[in-house]
This record gives C-alpha cells, structure tokens and sequence, in this order.
C-alpha cells in the first residue's frame, strides 16, 4: 500500500491510496503508530485516494483514536467517498470521529483545538 | 442470461486477497457498476477473513467461490470446509456507544448484513455455504 505524508500546521496528514481490507489495514496500522511512538499528537487521515474500507480498517481507526485520546492528541478524518463513508456510518463509527471533507477543513479543526 | 465463475484459493490471508483480486476482474469483465464492485470487495474481505482467521485457525483448508451475475443481479457464494459455524447468528455490535465501549468483533459480518440485500447461510455436505447477493436498485 501506498501512503504519502504531509505536514501542516502541526499536523501530520497521511493519506493511504487503494483499498484498507485484511491485506493493507496492518502496513497503515504500522505507519501510524509509528507516528505516534515518534510524538506526533494530531494526525489526519485523508481518505481521497482510497477506494473502499472494511472493518479492518475501522479497527485501525478505532486503536489510532483511542491512543491519540490517551495521549491527549487529536484525530482527524477528511475525503471520504462514498464508499468509504457508507462503511464509516453502517458501523456507526462516524460520530466518534472529527470529520471534514476537505484536508484544510479538517486541519483547521484540530490544529487550534 | 445467468453467468457463473468458480475458483479455489487457500485459506490463508493472501488466499483472501486472490479472491478480492478475482472478484475484481470478475466486475470489470462483466462492467458491474462501482456502486456494486465495492459492496462484495468489502464483504469477500469480511467473510474470507473471517474463516480464515476463526474457521480454520491456520488450517488453510481451500474456500471454494462462486461469483454470478444474472442482469444487475449479482451474487457470491463462499464454501468452506470448517467447522459449522453461521455468521447470520452473530449478535450485532454495538454501534452507538462511545469509542471506549467499542469492540471492532462482529463489525464485518454486521457491515456484511447491511451492504447487501440478502445474505444465507447453509450447512450442506458438511461444508459451509454463505450466500450474499446486492443488486442496483432505482432508489439508491
């Protein structure tokens, strides 16, 4: 899986391209914690590039924002097509999320908050 | 005119990305709309990782599919040969309480239930059969 990287405003934006299933979710996982371990405390997640989402993408989700909580971070979510967000609402996971549809919206968001 | 592929794949994780893999191709060679192509990407990971990871717990037993297409109607059929075990059964998750009481198990199989019209299950031959089909509604 492909995932670029980007910085703004103190947050740290990742955006993974094809699809998050079984096979992908661990190499995201993986990138993200390791943000993480390495300080970043707002990261946004930008889902433009990707295609579509299953629960084990929701379940990187979930660990990602349970972490950043902990650690009194904040996680954003921004791009979502509609296949991505159907999954996001079918599991009923969008209102624990910070949710914009634009990167720069969802920056701003938590880069003052 | 009702068109049928089999395949085979093992029941291991890159066996699971086979079948999304053949399923991919299967919707390109019969111009499934997107809207359709993605609800069974997402289910064959759901299900397949699922009987992979419970069903034959490193078994690696083959799951036999079946992908048909009959006008908009399309369906996937996945046998396995596990132990009995219907997913249908699964009590839903809880999809309303806040992210500390969230559990991610029995998400798949409830995002499963929701993304397509029907889904069956059938203990036959001693075999596992889940059935799920989608087809493209006016409304949506």
């Amino acid at each position: 899986m492909q995932i670029a990287e980007a910085r703004v405003d103190g947050v740290v934006a990742v955006a993974p391209a094809g699809r998050i299933d079984t096979t992908t979710a661990p190499v995201l996982e993986q990138h993200l914690l390791r943000l993480l371990v390495a300080g970043e405390r707002r990261i946004v997640v930008d889902f433009a590039g990707v295609d579509y989402i299953s629960s084990a993408g929701l379940r990187v989700m979930l660990v990602l924002a349970r972490r950043l909580r902990d650690a009194n971070g904040q996680l954003g979510l921004c791009a979502m097509g509609d296949a991505v967000r159907q999954v996001f609402q079918l599991a009923g996971f969008l209102p624990l999320f910070v949710v914009a549809d634009s990167r720069a919206a969802v920056v701003q968001q938590i880069a003052g908050s | 005119m009702r068109t049928v592929e089999t395949l085979s794949v093992p029941g291991t994780l890159p066996g699971v990305l086979q079948a999304v893999q053949a399923f991919e191709h299967f919707g390109r060679t019969h111009a499934l709309s997107e809207g359709a192509a993605w609800r069974f990407l997402v289910a064959l990971d759901e299900i397949l990782s699922n009987i992979v990871r419970h069903g034959l717990a490193g078994r690696r037993d083959a799951i036999d599919l079946m992908f048909s297409i009959d006008g908009d109607d399309v369906a996937v059929e996945i046998i396995d040969a596990a132990d009995a075990f219907n997913p249908l059964l699964a009590p839903p998750p809880d999809t309303s309480s806040p992210l500390d009481d969230r559990q991610p198990g029995g998400l798949g199989i409830a995002i499963v239930r929701r993304l397509m019209d029907d889904t069956q299950y059938e203990r036959r031959d001693d075999r596992n059969h889940f059935i799920m089909r989608w087809r493209p509604h006016a409304d949506r």
